[in-house]
């Protein structure tokens, strides 16, 4: 993808300029893995490691502490960029809330994808460490609604969308916080 | 980090022959409370390059420079320790990696 998808309005606001097409396909996802995440409490502690490995009690402290809090924010994530086809401007918050959710989907695909876990398989690396064992997500693949192909491909987009709305979202000046 | 444990010799005084040696507090020497908790950012397959740079960037204020040596050390490393301090400030930084999609842990440093 070469073509900007966001313009900066040099006040902190941002105008999308997304296809129809991509608006499409950016509903699409962000439905389909907003009601993956809403009817899965668990799937939401397995997308990233755990924050304590190997001590379940702190662990599971960590998780009372935060675990809402996680799952909350993508939960909201996923709404903005459900609602980023229809925007008229965007906030920089709305902006890196968009970005943050399609990181989520991607955590999502890639799973049913095998990505996740094959990653590092193919590219051991030097520290000799172990490195954090994700949990499958369990996820059943008919919680998928479309065929394998369409999931790969969509995956790849994601991420070149990704990448060109932090491009726009960075050269605004907005990218550090 | 914090100065060593253990004990340490001053000379109370110049005409002083025999130093006096004066025996820190044990108390963290056993339960390592004094030692920093780290947090790790490990690879994945997922997150893309200039993503994990602006994270870094966004939560921790690190310059371009030093976020790409951070994210370059976790492509080709494995992993990097992106920030360190007290076990709370680590769990903060945790969340915030979690919530960004990033695969981060924390341990209490060596």
């Amino acid at each position: 993808m070469t073509d900007r998808v966001l313009e900066g309005q040099g006040d902190g606001s941002f105008v999308p300029l997304l296809s129809s097409d991509w608006g499409s396909l950016i509903l699409i996802c962000a439905e389909e893995v907003l009601g993956m995440l809403e009817n899965d409490s668990d799937l939401n502690s397995q997308l990233t490691p755990a924050a304590h490995p190997g001590d379940p009690e702190e662990q599971a402290k960590f998780d009372e502490l935060v675990g809402s809090d996680i799952t909350n924010g993508r939960l909201s994530d996923l709404k903005a960029l459900a609602d980023l086809p229809n925007s008229e401007s965007l906030s920089g918050e709305r902006v890196e809330a968009s970005i943050r959710a399609l990181t989520v989907i991607r955590l999502i695909y890639g799973e049913f994808l095998d990505y996740r876990t094959q990653g590092h398989k193919k590219s051991p690396k030097q520290t000799g460490e172990e490195e954090p064992v994700l949990a499958p997500l369990g996820i059943k693949n008919d919680a998928f609604s479309r065929p394998a192909p369409f999931y790969k491909k969509t995956y790849v987009a994601l991420a070149a969308l990704q990448e060109q709305m932090l491009d726009d979202f960075v050269s605004s000046g907005s990218g550090s916080g | 980090m914090t100065p060593g444990l253990g004990t340490m010799t001053v000379e109370a005084s110049m005409t002083t022959i025999a130093p006096i040696e004066i025996l820190e507090s044990h108390t963290h020497a056993h339960t390592g409370l004094d030692r920093p908790w780290q947090v790790i950012v490990w690879d994945d397959p997922v997150n893309l390059m200039n993503y994990v740079v602006y994270v870094l960037q966004k939560l921790f204020g690190y310059s371009t420079e030093h976020a790409t040596k951070l994210m370059l050390d976790v492509h080709n490393k494995g992993k990097a320790v992106v920030s360190e301090g007290s076990k709370e400030k680590a769990e903060l930084d945790v969340t915030e990696l979690h919530r960004h999609g990033l695969w981060a842990t924390m341990q209490q440093g060596g």
